[in-house]
């Protein structure tokens, strides 16, 4: 099934579009397109989500945000309600936008890469990945395999970091005191990890085109190996302890429920997709990521989605472990030195790259003029998640918000950009 | 009894000028004001007109003793309050009103002062049909209009069959002393309890006889909801209360009105901390509060048929607890729908929800009438509603003194229906409180009118509430029940209420005011000194100011507890495309809904089958009739 995830152009013509497996660009009329309402929505992607209202004695609108204990984020959940059942959602992110798109235009694509590191913290090595990936596919430069063995290491810490912290926002909304900060210094290690092997908490400034954008000591991963290995022991303890917690579960369990069909027609993607039961992750189409397992569960609620990012964490930890003794090896054969540094890339050329962020598909498409940035677009895995909280939560009460909201793992500055 | 005849001869007065409305209602301030004298002179000198015998058994008089004159002093002051609110609130409405207005006090003043069943029942039927054309008042209240003349003739039937069991059993139509013993040992006395209690209950409109008091007081004009709402179901009370010195307390008549009184007070309470509409909230407070009344009579009943003395002492403590509250309910009810109706009136708005900020948009001393008499019903200290709810507490504490378990444990149950009652009628006045009188005001247009004699009135009424409360130790003096008064450590006697000898529980409302005022005015001068480096700031909303349709909403304030009690609320939430709404439905209409099914069938059946056109059928069922009327 063909979902769109961009509109390249005004008119609506030019629709980036994708099938579980690739992206591509399409015309607008050819794209089969299946979703109500869904280029509305990437029409107005740099407000959030309204329109969708629900009147009736005693319904008002509970805004939550945008500067609000809870919400971590700038951004305000708009829940109409007669009392505790919400019955509608509408999301403005409109306070996050900050135009960062189109202030990589004219930049070079070296410099535009801090830039699409800059659109999310979270995702900060997902987007320059799948930026890069845009670019070296625009310019049709080669990368290297030490090159992709490092990226893939990067991809995987940031995803088992993401959901670490995922999973700690739900035990710390459940009020599992002990587990949380269990969780946190885990979460803690993990960003310690980050900064020892890649000089930054958040995977900032590592990833280039075509090479890394630092030197790194490839002797250093046999201890990454061993100290993420560690962590995830630690982990594995909590979570089977969290499992046996009725209590926790009990918040979890029904709790913003969503189909497979219906994730579908919202196009969304990652964990929140996969925990319908649904078999898609674009590492599965990726050469690199040979014998992948992919995680999935079938509820499709809250408790479903912390499964899937639990599970990947520990198939993400045996591809750190795995990616780390090939890359060792390769180094001892000396073949292929790991780039770095800035290459002049001055060509001219349009290009997708994408890649499987923590929260799902993470894709950009870029036009470059003689090395300069013409055009970006970036479609980001949290507008879709966004449009699954707003289609979900109904139903749901107040304090299942919290449980609803944290386990998409969307946030303002990804959808907002 | 000058100053009675007075009041009457000024409520006759009043109808017949009702034609000049002011002085219709003024005229009836004065008769108000005579009567509430003449209630005061029968707390010490009973008094009685000639009795006019008009047949064997059957003299007709009316009179004062001191029971009658407690209730006549409590119901007058309402009067004296709502005449002279109604000089004002009055010119919203017709000229007959205040003829009906007048017709109705002087249906309860004869009530109370009725020496026999028969005046009673005039009385009785004077204020019922006074009360059912001031409902009429409004347009498209015949509904109301007539489910509550409904239920006031079905309370008048059962009195009437239990005033005519006691002439049979007495020979005498006489509700006063010199029947008791005749009554007391005869077979008929439980049948004429049924009945009479029966009659007065639906007045008090204890569940499940309540059903009516939403669209009525809802309908009627504030001031005819109060005479509802307050005087007219202390007519109840009072009429319980005369019942009793007829024939003595009896265990199953007390475990009977404590089980009535105490699931009343529970679905009062539970009915008003749901309901949306400015009047309907206060309507179901007035079930709640006439089960608290009821229970502390049927506990004085149960101990007082005990007739060990510590049982009579409790007995005697909770029957005062059940004139204190009917003391308060009447006064705060009073004030309450005065309140309410000057809002109502100035903003042109039914629900709770449009009526926000009546502080700033209507004006400080209605919006003082609303948080007073809410804090009156929620128990708030030093309120005289808490005194009256401290006692009936006070006694069901006490129900471990029964010997019988069965009534332990039936006094228990009912403390605790009482207790979340108390709790219930506290959330719901909380929510009437904070969304009317304190809420934000959203700058709505008021409509002007006289108001000054409104706001006197409102004034009176929570000076005596306050005052009422403060001073309770004088009041339980007044009402000739000093054993219950004391002094203990700092406290001196008699500013202490006791509620046993000895001492079970005790209360000061006196020196509670005394010490919270001392303790409030220490802080309170210290930030009068530093006020000046205070500054006041929005509440932070997310960063943003509230829009109006942010603001939380009163079905929302108790939706969590509508859906934790949904079996108990039937509470429904209706999804209809972009409309989404909570209803709920008092589980006692369904009664009256088959009951009014059953007769349209039943009338159907008799029409198609007796009185189908067929003269000889007609002329048969006729004759059966006559016969059967003719052996009975």
């Amino acid at each position: 099934m063909n979902r769109q995830i961009g509109i390249l152009d005004n008119d609506r013509n030019r629709l980036l579009v994708h099938d579980g497996s690739e992206v591509w660009i399409t015309s607008g009329k050819s794209s089969g397109a299946s979703i109500d309402g869904q280029l509305d929505l990437l029409a107005n992607r740099d407000k959030g989500i309204e329109g969708q209202e629900v009147f009736g004695d005693g319904v008002f609108d509970f805004r939550y945000g945008p500067v609000t204990g809870g919400v971590i984020e700038s951004g305000a959940y708009h829940l109409f309600t007669y009392g505790e059942r919400i019955l509608c959602v509408n999301i403005d992110w409109s306070y996050k936008h900050r135009g960062i798109e189109r202030s990589m235009i004219t930049q070079s694509v070296h410099d535009a890469v801090g830039r699409a590191e800059d659109i999310c913290g979270n995702f900060a090595f997902a987007h320059s990945l799948a930026f890069a990936k845009a670019v070296e596919s625009a310019l049709g430069i080669e990368v290297s395999m030490q090159t992709k063995k490092l990226r893939i290491i990067g991809l995987e810490l940031e995803r088992i970091y993401n959901h670490i912290y995922v999973i700690t926002q739900l035990a710390s909304a459940a009020a599992q005191k002990v587990m949380t900060s269990h969780l946190q210094a885990i979460y803690e290690g993990l960003l310690r990890l980050n900064n020892d092997f890649f000089g930054s908490r958040f995977l900032k400034g590592f990833n280039g085109i075509a090479a890394t954008r630092k030197p790194i000591n490839i002797e250093a991963l046999i201890h990454l190996s061993r100290r993420i290995n560690g962590l995830s022991d630690r982990f594995e303890y909590l979570y089977k302890r969290a499992l046996e917690s009725e209590n926790f579960m009990d918040r979890l369990h029904d709790t913003a429920k969503l189909d497979s069909e219906k994730a579908m027609t919202i196009g969304v993607t990652g964990p929140t997709l996969r925990a319908t039961g649904v078999r898609e992750d674009f590492r599965l189409h990726d050469p690199d990521y040979e014998g992948l397992r992919c995680a999935t569960s079938q509820m499709g609620d809250s408790l479903a989605r912390m499964e899937v990012r639990a599970e990947e964490v520990f198939g993400s930890v045996e591809i750190i472990s795995d990616t780390a003794g090939e890359l060792r090896e390769l180094s001892e054969s000396g073949i292929e030195p790991v780039e770095h540094g800035r290459r002049g890339h001055n060509g001219t050329g349009s290009g997708i790259g994408y890649c499987e962020s923590p929260s799902g598909l993470l894709a950009y498409h870029v036009e470059i003029e003689k090395g300069k940035l013409a055009s970006v677009y970036a479609a980001t895995p949290s507008l879709l998640g966004f449009k699954a909280i707003t289609e979900s939560l109904p139903g749901n009460i107040f304090t299942d918000f919290p449980f609803a909201v944290d386990s998409f793992g969307a946030y303002f500055a990804d959808a907002a950009r | 009894m000058t100053f009675l005849y007075l009041s009457f001869a000024l409520y006759l007065l009043g109808i017949v000028l009702s034609l000049r409305r002011e002085l219709s209602y003024g005229i009836a301030f004065a008769g108000a004001l005579s009567s509430l004298v003449a209630g005061i002179l029968a707390l010490t000198k009973e008094c009685s007109s000639p009795q006019f015998s008009m047949m064997p058994g059957l003299s007709i008089g009316i009179g004062l003793d001191k029971t009658s004159g407690i209730f006549l002093i409590v119901a007058s002051l309402s009067f004296v309050a709502l005449t002279f609110y109604s000089i004002d609130f009055g010119k919203l409405f017709s000229r007959k009103m205040a003829a009906w207005f007048n017709l109705s006090l002087f249906g309860m003043t004869l009530v109370i002062s009725a020496q026999d069943s028969v005046d009673f029942l005039i009385g009785w039927e004077l204020m019922t049909i006074g009360l059912f054309l001031q409902i009429l008042e409004r347009k498209e209240s015949h509904e109301e209009a007539f489910q509550f003349i409904a239920f006031g003739e079905a309370s008048a039937m059962a009195l009437i069959i239990g005033f005519a069991s006691l002439f049979l059993t007495s020979g005498s139509f006489s509700i006063r002393d010199g029947v008791s013993a005749a009554l007391a040992h005869s077979q008929a006395a439980p049948f004429f309890l049924v009945m009479v209690t029966l009659g007065f209950i639906i007045k008090m409109d204890i569940f499940p006889f309540h059903t009516w008091v939403t669209g009525a007081y809802s309908k009627a004009p504030s001031n005819t909801a109060a005479l509802l709402s307050a005087p007219l179901t202390l007519m109840g009370v009072y009429g319980i209360v005369r019942t009793l010195s007829l024939v003595g307390y009896s265990t199953w008549w007390g475990v009977m009105v404590l089980s009535l009184g105490a699931i009343s007070a529970f679905w009062g309470a539970m009915q008003a901390a749901a309901e949306r509409s400015l009047k309907k909230l206060p309507a179901y407070s007035t079930v709640e509060n006439n089960g608290i009344i009821l229970t502390a009579i049927g506990l004085s009943a149960m101990a007082g048929a005990a007739g060990t003395q510590p049982m009579i002492i409790l007995s005697r403590f909770a029957f005062l607890a059940a004139l204190f509250v009917a003391f308060s309910h009447t006064v705060a009810k009073s004030l309450l729908f005065m309140s309410v109706g000057h809002a109502k009136e100035s903003l042109q708005e039914e629900s709770i929800d449009n009526v926000r900020g009546i502080w700033s948009n209507v004006g400080g001393i209605p919006a003082a009438g609303i948080l007073t008499s809410g804090l009156s019903f929620s128990a708030f200290p030093p309120t005289i509603g808490f005194v009256g709810e401290w006692m009936v507490l006070e006694a069901l504490f006490q129900s471990y003194k029964f010997e019988g378990n069965a009534e332990r444990l039936i006094a228990a149950f009912a403390g605790i229906l009482i207790a979340l009652a108390i709790g219930l009628a506290a959330f719901s006045m909380i929510k009437l409180i904070g969304y009317t009188a304190l809420g934000p005001d959203h700058g709505r247009k008021t409509h002007q009118f006289p108001s000054a004699r409104i706001k006197s009135a409102e004034m009176f009424f929570i000076a005596l509430l306050i005052l009422g409360g403060v001073f309770s130790p004088y009041i339980v003096r007044l009402l000739g029940y000093s054993n219950f008064l004391g002094g203990l450590l700092a406290v001196p006697d008699p500013l202490l209420i006791l509620s046993s000898n000895p001492i079970f529980g005790v209360v000061s409302p006196t020196m509670f005011l005394v010490v919270v005022g001392f303790l409030f005015l220490i802080p309170y001068l210290l930030y009068h000194r530093s006020a000046k480096k205070s500054r006041k700031v929005q509440a932070w909303n997310g960063g943003l100011a509230l829009t109006e349709d942010e603001y939380f909403t009163v079905p929302a304030y108790s939706f969590i507890l509508e859906y934790v009690l949904r079996k108990l609320y039937l509470t429904r939430e209706v999804r209809t495309g972009y409309t989404a709404e909570v209803t709920n439905k008092d589980a006692a209409e369904y009664l009256y809904e088959y009951l009014n099914k059953f007769v349209r069938k039943l009338s159907y059946f008799v029409g198609r089958t007796v009185m189908n056109g067929k003269i000889s059928l007609y002329v048969l069922y006729i004759l059966v009739v006559f016969v059967l009327a003719f052996l009975l």
